[in-house]
């Protein structure tokens, strides 16, 4: 029972490859066809382990406790540094964006912005929305994402695939007259 | 009156070696016709007794190496040739070829940890995986002979005795003396060791200890790992350029040495009983033949997803030399 809870905190059902029990994949290799194959293989893990656990913010602190960076079983961590660093591969791979200047944490986009306004618009065209004004905060906690894969979608997320729905003229952002709730309306397509 | 040598006697001799050496060559003759036949009798029965036992030469490795060593005696390759009597009797050609085309595998998908030398039994326990339980059993009799195969192509695959263990090498690289004694250290010790126990063994000047692991890291055969609590100055020292720090610098944690050859999960399982981390459970881990989409790059483009390399395995084998395994006659 223990052993499950604690392998279930650990990943869940997520397998991770054999590279992540091995002690030396947590220290950067100063040898640099060593260092690119370990960050490659860090990187595809962060994603797929994103994805699975459909986590979108990831944090570069030294003491953050994301289960990911931190193997129990081996007693290794990455440190800021080298979390940064493979942040910064994504970012320049198109697969992640920094959220501050500080860099301290990092949106993982393991769909790419166009894939989720594909998924936003065929959704509301599922549901009937088409120039209907829905919020922000209906796209993410709303009755009508519930189960689906929008459901918990990071703003930064969704407003960057609003706006390339904007931009594809099949929809409108609008802000809120509070400031804080802004709405989409969607368009049919031309 | 003796009279010396004359013509009469010159002759005589002459007709005399003559008749032995008509002698000898009709002694010969039918001395070798008489092997002949003792040849092609014995390659018949050799066959006879293949065709008879073909079910246990294919099912049972142990039995299989045993033909082996019978052939050999007998001076019959039963691999040499793909058309020949053998292959048709046998198809040990294909079994081979396939096999050597798992290997290959095998090796290319544990290279990017392992910088291209991987312990023979490793390779075993992968080829195993990949054929999948209702396979017949493999030896590492098979794989050595299947090894030789592709040694044959020039392609550097080959297999080197280092220390007790024999590790399969898929770059053509020379190891040095001083590589070896390092990687039996490792072998010895479960996977790693630190500069403290590399000294003991090897009983080195610091500076050859520390040429040696850097030209082992540069070839990709040993990688560093910093525990956490390690110093951080430490950490960043470039070992490519300057090799290990020195052991002097008193460290509370040392800097250990992996030598991925000799196995990342044994490997694992050591340290974790070394450390008495074993109470702490092991995340769930992919099975040694899961296929690594994100080192793809060395196995051409292959789109992510796609079920294992084995069309490029051959496509490899096929690129090392422009013929076939088994067309070597």
């Amino acid at each position: 029972m223990a052993m499950a809870a604690a392998a279930a905190a650990q990943g869940g059902d997520f397998v991770f490859p054999i590279f992540y029990n091995f002690p030396p994949m947590y220290t950067l290799q100063p040898v640099k066809e060593s260092q690119q194959k370990q960050r490659l293989l860090w990187k595809d893990l962060i994603l797929r382990y994103c994805k699975h656990h459909r986590i979108h913010v990831v944090f570069a602190a030294e003491a953050d406790d994301f289960p990911l960076f931190h193997n129990k079983a081996i007693n290794r961590r990455l440190s800021r540094e080298v979390k940064v660093l493979l942040l910064d591969d994504l970012v320049r791979q198109g697969s992640a964006v920094w959220l501050d200047k500080g860099q301290r944490s990092a949106l993982v986009m393991w769909r790419s912005i166009k894939e989720w306004a594909d998924v936003i618009y065929t959704w509301a065209r599922g549901c009937g929305f088409e120039d209907t004004v829905v919020t922000v905060e209906e796209l993410q906690t709303g009755v009508y994402v519930a189960g689906t894969e929008m459901e918990g979608l990071h703003r930064e997320v969704l407003v960057r695939a609003v706006k390339l729905l904007e931009q594809q003229g099949k929809a409108k952002l609008f802000k809120g007259e509070a400031g804080d709730d802004e709405g989409i309306k969607f368009f049919t397509a031309a | 009156m003796r009279r010396g040598p004359g013509l009469a006697a010159l002759d005589r001799t002459r007709a005399a070696r003559a008749q032995f050496k008509k002698k000898g060559e009709e002694v010969a003759e039918t001395k070798a016709q008489v092997m002949k036949a003792q040849m092609a009798h014995f390659k018949a029965s050799l066959e006879e007794f293949a065709l008879k036992h073909k079910a246990d030469i294919r099912r049972n490795p142990e039995f299989r190496a045993q033909f082996h060593a019978m052939c050999a005696t007998a001076g019959v390759d039963p691999l040499a040739s793909n058309k020949g009597t053998w292959n048709k009797l046998l198809g040990l050609g294909d079994f081979y070829y396939e096999l050597g085309v798992q290997i290959v595998e095998g090796c290319i998908t544990t290279r990017q940890f392992t910088g291209g030398l991987i312990e023979l039994s490793r390779v075993h326990e992968y080829v195993q995986r990949r054929r999948g339980s209702r396979a017949d059993p493999v030896s590492e009799d098979d794989l050595l002979r299947a090894i030789e195969k592709l040694g044959g192509l020039g392609s550097g695959f080959g297999v080197v005795r280092i220390g007790a263990k024999r590790f399969v090498r898929s770059v053509p690289t020379e190891l040095s003396t001083d590589s070896n004694a390092l990687i039996e250290l490792a072998e010895r010790q479960g996977g790693y060791f630190s500069l403290r126990d590399a000294l003991a063994s090897t009983k080195w000047q610091e500076a050859r200890l520390r040429d040696a692991l850097g030209a082992m890291a540069r070839e990709g055969l040993m990688l560093i790992d910093d525990m956490p609590g390690a110093a951080p100055a430490e950490a960043s020292t470039p070992l490519a350029a300057g090799g290990a720090s020195p052991v002097s610098a008193a460290q509370a944690v040392p800097r250990l040495y992996w030598v991925p050859a000799v196995g990342i999960v044994p490997s694992v399982h050591k340290y974790r009983q070394d450390t008495g981390l074993d109470s702490v459970p092991l995340p769930p881990m992919s099975d040694v033949t899961s296929y690594v989409p994100a080192l793809g790059g060395e196995m051409a483009a292959a789109a992510p997803g796609q079920a294992r390399g084995e069309e490029m395995a051959a496509e490899l084998v096929a690129a090392m030399g422009h013929t076939s395994l088994n067309s070597r006659q």
